[in-house]
């Protein structure tokens, strides 16, 4: 395990941030955390981190006791705050030599090491620019080529995607995946869950400060029988076809609005093709077909009863 | 190495910072010839007020009555203005008072000493706090002692009846501190760079707060860098942005101003490195006391001037006053500007009641910061939380 947290409490007053929360996290991952605002994602990356004072509990990176070895435990980190955290001042090429020298980079391998990061980020041709002259996108990158520029083992990047264009946000998730590949381990802090659907192998769900939920992404989705939801577009909805439709084995219901058909089905009835013969039956024909399963999101209001975005 | 990287990009950032630019350098740099200019008369022959002194003549033989006739010439008459007291008790009152500077004592057997050929002076109880009337008034009567001691010469060699003769060396010896004073445009030279000194704090305010208010904070403090790292590398910035701004502006003020920066230079840069300290510590302490950088800037800004201003920097302020110098030593602009034109002015240019010499004045900088850098420490660990 790279990472090991066992029993950590933050407290605020009598306000608890992050309460007896124990986790494993393995090498070469990329590991998700996955909560609504306000569960206690940050407070408990900042508390591993030593960003914040924690209560209790003992937190282990790379197999060292992260309160003995603070400074040597940080030399192989990358973090990406939630905001982008670089000096207005310097340009995007100084900010990335400051942070690499903050990690003992000197000389030509800083420079070589600042120009990989740009390169990485797409910033090559714009590293003389001051991040004020950049687009929420392209500062949202500087803030992962300054967290990168040491090739760090563990690369912490809490809602790295927040308030960006879906251009930008899917090259930040392309990176992910790229810096993973290169033998990173991520540890990736969001709300969005199509974001950790997409990128993440092992996926723990926080809420209030508590883990509610963990394991892989089928693992999760085991955990609640939801039903499938089929919805078809047709040329034509009639009587006779939702009555059909209704006798196949695990319909639950069938339910016509205008032209178009949602059938929901028992999880696992795997009757699509009965669905689909049914319909070219009755002489009309599928415009378009959306299955809906069981999503992460599916999950989280299973658990808490509340939407991820709440 | 961190606390030299640190310390050089934050040089490099201040630098590049217009504003910081415009209030540092160019701000100051235009002040010192504005108030130089429009501020000029109030520099210019400055009139001596008459100096109070009491008198307590003990002596009843010839050489007492001289005295009083010598204080009686109309020459010290311009200078001083002369009360008799019947005692030493009285006069102490007085000058408890702020009544009188000094109490002259013709003491009980001066006509006898002199007469036997001793050494007879006429003693002078000051202020405890000395300024250039005490002065005047000890050149007075030094001029006078030894103008006794010519007596006793001539006394021993002819024997003869000895009587007052009047002494013109009295007043030249009081008007020798012409040019060892400062000008409009040296005064405020001074009180321009200490106003550039000290409201620098305003950058270590800001330095700071990235640290612990500021988003990049997190980065820095998850990069692996000793606290003490980033603290002494952020203050040693800062002293070094405010200690080279200093360095400009006297120059600059120096050729083309002709501000004069007297010839002490290594006691210069004393005082410019000690109220660069000081700026830099009270900036970090007050905005760890608001919990912003912003905040911070605002209070600083307005505690500076009006610290400036109760130091006499915008407007001279002449005063003999025990409570009003000691309301301007409030000031901590005070102290690096009383120590300024001391080191400069060879400690004639005394304007003010002053507790400490040049160096408690520079003692008391590095006594500041110390305290101020102690209450950030305390501040600091109540914020981290």
């Amino acid at each position: 395990m790279i990472v090991e947290i066992k029993n950590l409490v933050k407290r605020y007053k009598d306000f608890i941030a992050v309460d007896n929360l124990s986790l494993s996290i393995k090498e070469g991952e990329i590991f998700g955390l996955l909560g609504p605002n306000g569960a206690g994602k940050t407070t408990t990356i900042n508390t591993i981190l030593g960003l914040s004072k924690k209560d209790s509990g003992i937190v282990t990176i790379f197999g060292k006791n992260m309160d003995k070895n603070e400074e040597e435990i940080k030399r192989n980190i990358g973090i990406v705050p939630q905001d982008i955290a670089v000096f207005n001042d310097l340009t995007a090429y100084e900010n990335i030599a400051f942070f690499g020298r903050l990690y003992g980079l000197r000389g030509n391998l800083l420079k070589e090491r600042v120009e990989e990061a740009l390169e990485f980020t797409g910033l090559l041709d714009r590293k003389k620019d001051y991040p004020g002259k950049y687009s929420g996108g392209m500062q949202r990158r500087l803030n992962i080529a300054c967290a990168i520029v040491h090739k760090p083992k563990l690369i912490i990047m809490d809602e790295p995607t927040v308030g960006i264009d879906p251009q930008s946000r899917n090259h930040i998730l392309n990176s992910v995946k790229k810096l993973n590949e290169n033998g990173s381990t991520v540890i990736y802090v969001s709300h969005y869950m199509e974001e950790i659907e997409e990128l993440c192998t092992n996926i723990t769900i926080m809420d209030h400060g508590k883990i509610i939920a963990s394991g892989s992404k089928e693992d999760l989705k085991s955990l609640v029988a939801l039903d499938e939801k089929l919805t078809l577009t047709l040329s034509n909805v009639n009587y006779t076809m939702v009555d059909q439709i209704k006798k196949i084995s695990g319909v639950k219901e069938c339910i016509p609005e205008d032209r178009n058909l949602t059938v929901i089905s028992q999880k696992g009835s795997r009757n699509l093709s009965r669905i689909i013969d049914s319909i070219n039956n009755s002489n009309s024909e599928i415009v378009g077909i959306d299955v809906e399963k069981p999503s992460i999101e599916g999950v989280f209001l299973t658990l808490t009863g509340r939407k991820l975005r709440d | 190495m961190n606390i030299l990287y640190i310390a050089l990009s934050t040089v490099k950032r201040n630098f590049r910072d217009k504003k910081s630019l415009f209030s540092s350098l160019f701000m100051p740099i235009l002040m010192i010839i504005v108030l130089g200019t429009a501020l000029n008369s109030a520099f210019q022959g400055q009139k001596i007020d008459k100096i109070n002194v009491c008198y307590l003549n003990q002596d009843s033989g010839s050489q007492g009555s001289n005295f009083n006739k010598f204080l009686e010439n109309d020459e010290i008459k311009d200078i001083l203005n002369v009360k008799k007291v019947a005692s030493i008790e009285e006069g102490e009152k007085l000058i408890n008072d702020n009544k009188a500077i000094s109490l002259l004592l013709v003491p009980e057997d001066y006509s006898e000493k002199l007469k036997s050929g001793e050494n007879a002076v006429i003693q002078i109880y000051n202020t405890k706090y000395t300024d250039y009337k005490n002065e005047i008034i000890e050149n007075i009567v030094d001029a006078y002692n030894s103008g006794g001691n010519t007596m006793l010469t001539d006394a021993k060699l002819n024997a003869k009846d000895l009587s007052y003769t009047r002494y013109n060396s009295v007043n030249e010896s009081i008007i020798s501190t012409i040019g060892k004073v400062p000008g409009a445009i040296d005064y405020y030279g001074i009180s321009m760079l200490v106003l550039a000194l000290m409201s620098s704090s305003i950058f270590a305010a800001d330095a700071v707060s990235e640290d612990y208010f500021k988003k990049v904070g997190i980065r820095i403090k998850a990069a692996p860098v000793k606290k003490y790292e980033r603290l002494i590398g952020k203050i040693l910035g800062c002293v070094i942005d405010i200690f080279i701004k200093g360095i400009i502006i006297i120059v600059f003020s120096k050729l083309v101003y002709h501000v004069n920066w007297g010839g002490s230079f290594g006691m210069i840069a004393l005082i410019m490195l000690s109220s660069a300290v000081y700026s830099t510590i009270f900036g970090m302490f007050v905005t760890m006391a608001v919990g912003s950088g912003n905040r911070a800037s605002g209070i600083i800004t307005i505690l500076n001037n009006v610290f400036t201003f109760l130091a006499g920097g915008y407007a001279l302020i002449v005063t003999q006053d025990v409570t009003e110098s000691a309301l301007m030593h409030l000031s901590p602009n005070f102290y690096p500007m009383t120590a300024f034109l001391n080191v400069i002015y060879s400690n004639n240019y005394k304007v003010n009641v002053q507790f400490f010499n040049t160096f408690g004045y520079i003692s008391m900088l590095w006594v500041f910061s110390a305290l101020l850098f102690l209450g950030f420490m305390v501040l600091e660990g109540r914020r981290i939380k």
